[in-house]
């Protein structure tokens, strides 16, 4: 035991929260039996959810449900073996599925799927079939026999894009826009503050349908709708972490020794906001994803036949969800994991980056 | 500062950086009367913006409502009619000047009517959707918090977290789709669809009806609260007139409940409060989903339609609801506590 380690135990000790050296026990052992965990409940979880079984039932359901705990618990063994006792488990899994999943929307065009929109093209392919890892449907077809796959990944390369990109645009103009308020202060701050105060008035979701009574549904316009979202949320952000920024020394020092307000915003304020507006972002891209996936599960937003998460999930209504469970199933379970592991994540990097959560 | 509930902090410091004023008028009327303006200009934009959202964008409602087919006459004359020729800022005036009267205008798509009317209709149904969720949150989010607050850091601390990051993660119409497989279809306990209102069919029923679609927002809000009331439960449990009392061999559970809870819960209300108004136009999934006649589905079936008149309507009062709580919230907060009336001052 390094003496960092000691040092992290007696002040956890402090914190009135268990030390992590208690929990610690054999490495290679922990590796070995993980492993074996692992594997076990990867193999019940398919078992479960593939079909092995028969028909779906409650019992399928139980093995499922407990094959994927315990293959968590297992993955949390390797982990510990693999990286040490202290790991944050959850955010190597969720941050796992994140880059599988920004990596597969990315290369979509080149996998070997199906295509997820060609409904004439699946004429002849099965509807509605069961997830089965070892058919050529690995997460089942939909009501059109449209591979549930390839949907979910051009679902995915959807939502994401559209989502970061406005995030994008949210974090330039709306982190400029914040800077300058709490930088500048005064008037200017005054009616920036209420313009932000008077767009956040609108639920995201009702300014998207306000959005869409007038204009037809298609990229450009959720683009559109997701930016004018974003926009004020990183103002606000911007605004509250530069104005404490502009009150140290260091800005007075570099005012007083003759930087212009531009250095004085490039070189001083904008370094230190950027890490509390990028973990904030992560955030935002989960709200965006979520927005993103409300209108096109009202059918407002991505339209049929392009795949959207949220008009998966829409084909779900009307009693298919209850046949059918799949339908629903697949793509929520990757819209969830998605939102999870942004909120996650963005969290785990406030509380590093962000001074005024640190401060708590 | 109003959105306490996206930012997550309490305080914003835009508050703290208000000059001390000198004045020795009684400064909870200086706070309110300037608390007053403010909710007046942001309410001016807001309807504003409302405007520009349904009719400064591209697209032609006569084409939605007299449908693609007629010969451009018919357009012309129904613009003319609908005022539409008219330049921007004097339709935004007309529109704000009747909007002021109580007046939204009428609807030509069907099924028609005083936008006013039908938005009073619904309004009902989505406020008690909201409060009750608002509710059955907090019902939910107290003991749980109680729950993590007892052992920071233990076991179950660390799993309710987790679980409650999870609940946050799960869109509406997720988890309301699941709700209806595990609570309508496997045992049947509760309607599908439908709304009673309390009037006709007496609270019993109305509740009956009004259960899972509140179920369905209390538990992603409840998830927020807990979060939000075990981070104070912990932050007051260090405090020095817990150290006394338990000192003083007060047992746990009294410290927590009779001591801890009370100074803690303020963060939560205030919370409890925004969502309240947010939730006024957050409803609009679960409407949906369960076939509610409220403010949402009305907003969902505008946009379907095209009918700016009624989502102008629609939307203007739901951001008003918003603007007007959140200040009820942020007075009533100063109100509730001292120390802040007096920074203020």
């Amino acid at each position: 035991m390094s003496e960092l380690d000691v040092l992290e135990a007696v002040r956890e000790r402090a914190a009135g929260e268990p030390s992590r050296t208690q929990r610690r026990r054999r490495p290679v052992a922990t590796g070995v039996r993980g492993a074996v965990l692992l594997a076990v409940g990867l193999l019940a979880f398919l078992a479960g959810t593939g079909g092995w079984f028969g028909t779906p039932s409650l019992v399928s359901w139980l093995i499922a449900i407990a094959g994927a705990v315990v293959a968590y618990r297992g993955l949390g063994d390797v982990l510990r073996f693999a990286v040490g006792p202290g790991v944050d488990v959850l955010f190597w899994v969720l941050s796992g599925w994140l880059i599988l999943v920004v990596g597969l929307a990315v290369v979509a065009p080149l996998l070997p799927v199906p295509d997820p929109s060609d409904t004439a093209g699946s004429l002849l392919e099965p509807a509605m079939s069961r997830p089965d890892l070892f058919s050529s449907h690995p997460l089942g077809t939909n009501n059109f026999g449209l591979d549930m796959l390839s949907r979910v990944i051009y679902g995915a390369r959807a939502s994401l894009t559209i989502s970061v990109v406005a995030v994008a645009v949210g974090l330039i103009v709306g982190g400029t826009i914040g800077v300058i308020a709490g930088y500048r202060r005064g008037l200017t701050d005054r009616v920036i503050g209420t313009l932000v105060n008077a767009l956040l008035a609108f639920p995201p979701l009702v300014l998207l349908l306000a959005l869409a009574t007038n204009l037809k549904p298609s990229v450009g316009t959720l683009l559109l709708g997701l930016s004018i979202l974003a926009v004020p949320l990183n103002v606000r952000l911007a605004r509250a972490v530069s104005m404490q920024v502009a009150e140290r020394e260091f800005v007075e020092a570099a005012r007083s020794m003759g930087a212009t307000h531009t250095r004085v915003f490039f070189r001083e304020l904008l370094p230190n906001v950027l890490p509390s507006l990028i973990s904030y972002s992560m955030i935002v891209v989960a709200a965006l994803i979520v927005a993103e996936a409300s209108l096109s599960f009202l059918g407002l937003g991505i339209r049929q036949p392009e795949p959207s998460w949220g008009n998966m999930i829409a084909e779900g209504q009307q009693g298919v969800f209850e046949q059918h469970p799949h339908i629903v199933l697949v793509p929520g379970a990757a819209l969830f994991l998605t939102v999870f592991a942004f909120n996650l994540i963005g969290e785990r990097l406030q509380s590093r980056w962000d001074p005024r959560r640190s401060r708590l | 500062m109003t959105n306490t509930a996206l930012a997550g902090t309490r305080k914003s410091p835009g508050d703290k950086a208000t000059p001390p004023t000198r004045r020795r008028t009684v400064p909870t009327v200086r706070h309110l009367a300037r608390r007053f303006t403010e909710l007046v200009i942001v309410m001016l934009l807001a309807s504003f913006l409302t405007f520009s959202f349904a009719s400064l964008l591209p697209g032609d409602p006569t084409i939605a409502i007299l449908g693609p087919e007629r010969p451009p006459e018919d357009y012309a004359a129904l613009r003319q009619e609908m005022g539409l020729d008219d330049p921007f800022l004097l339709r935004y005036f007309h529109w704000l000047w009747d909007a002021l009267h109580g007046d939204l205008g009428r609807t030509p798509i069907p099924p028609g009517g005083e936008v006013m009317e039908r938005i009073l209709t619904a309004l009902p149904v989505s406020a008690e959707i909201a409060f009750l969720a608002v509710l059955m949150a907090i019902v939910i989010a107290i003991p749980l918090a109680l729950a993590c607050a007892s052992r920071p850091g233990g076991r179950l601390d660390r799993m309710i977290t987790a679980s409650v990051f999870g609940v946050i993660s799960v869109p509406s119409f997720l988890l309301g789709l699941v709700i209806i497989l595990l609570l309508v279809n496997q045992t049947g306990l509760f309607p599908r669809n439908g709304w009673q209102r309390l009037g006709d069919a007496g609270l019993a029923q109305n509740l009956y009806f009004a259960f899972l679609p509140a179920l369905t927002l209390a538990l992603n809000e409840a998830a927020i609260y807990s979060r939000l009331l075990r981070n104070d439960l912990v932050a007051t449990l260090r405090e020095d007139f817990i150290l006394a009392a338990k000192a003083k061999g007060m047992p746990k559970s009294r410290v927590l409940l009779r001591e801890a809870l009370r100074p803690s819960s303020l963060g939560m209300v205030t919370i409890a409060g925004v969502s309240l108004g947010r939730l006024l136009g957050g409803t609009v999934i679960v409407e949906t989903l369960f076939g509610l006649p409220g403010l949402g589905s009305l907003i969902v079936k505008a946009a379907s339609d095209g009918d700016v008149i009624l989502m102008q309507g629609a939307v203007l009062v739901i951001a008003f609801g918003y603007v007007v709580v959140n200040a009820l919230v942020d007075i009533s907060y100063t109100w509730l506590d001292p120390r802040i009336r007096r920074e203020r001052a």
